[in-house]
């Protein structure tokens, strides 16, 4: 299963609709890299509102994304956690290393907009 | 209701499985909402600790019954390189970072009673329940 990446506005979007496999995380994640280069953006939500769990492997992939993100001048926002698996990553102690975090894909996008636009990047 | 299953563990797309199967048979059970969330996740876990520590193992699923309480238990199973420092793997800490790296804190707080019997050389049994509430 491939996650699509989309970009608009100079952010990228990636829905996660499905459990991703190891090889699905490590494809997500370089998509993610090359795309901030072709479209240029400054940003990128993960969606993981398709992900009935995340356990501590996939939250230290989420924190190497980010980071490996971060290296490329993009700030990532996870959102869309379903609230019990919010909650179970709190119970397991999960840290996430201060990665953004949004209700929904809307908020998501909405705040790296506002992000972009005071970075002085786009117009609007 | 006799649910024991036992699930070989050797490759990522088991820990996939295992826990599937383990928030099957808790739903099956009576457990609800939030508890599978919790029970598929510490059988993540384990399961991975098994590929990526012991390279093979078990997940074995059983029916927990202690007086009127229900619950499942769930045994992670391997016979692989042993934990030296129990206390130092059972120690709290970030899950994402220092640490043995094991999880182990954190998975144990997932679930309501929680024992690990391991030595070098000798594998790893993690035997942990959680109850109906």
């Amino acid at each position: 299963m491939t996650v699509p990446v989309l970009s608009l506005d100079g952010i990228l979007i990636a829905p996660v609709q499905t459990e991703l496999s190891d090889e699905g995380w490590v494809r997500l994640r370089e998509e993610l890299l090359r795309k901030v280069g072709d479209r240029k953006a400054s940003g990128a939500v993960l969606d993981l509102s398709g992900l009935e769990l995340v356990d501590s492997y996939a939250g230290r992939v989420l924190v190497g994304i980010a980071q490996a993100l971060s290296l490329r001048g993009a700030h990532t926002v996870i959102a869309g956690l379903h609230p019990d698996v919010a909650f179970t990553m709190v119970h397991l102690g999960m840290d996430l290393r201060g990665i953004e975090t949004a209700l929904d894909l809307e908020d998501a996008y909405v705040r790296l907009r506002r992000r972009r636009r005071q970075a002085g990047r786009g117009h609007g | 209701m006799d649910e024991h299953r036992a699930i070989p563990v050797r490759a990522q797309a088991d820990i996939v499985l295992a826990r599937q199967i383990g928030r099957d048979i808790a739903k099956r059970l009576g457990f609800v909402g939030s508890d599978l969330t919790l029970i598929a996740t510490a059988i993540s876990e384990v399961a991975r600790n098994i590929v990526e520590y012991a390279g093979s193992g078990e997940v074995i699923f059983t029916q927990a019954v202690q007086g009127a309480r229900r619950g499942l238990t769930v045994i992670a199973r391997d016979q692989g390189p042993g934990i030296a420092d129990i206390e130092r793997a059972l120690q709290d800490g970030f899950t994402t970072g220092a640490g043995l790296g094991l999880g182990l804190p954190g998975t144990r707080r997932l679930m309501h009673d929680f024992e690990l019997v391991s030595a070098p050389g000798a594998g790893t049994t993690i035997t942990m329940t959680r109850w109906i509430r």
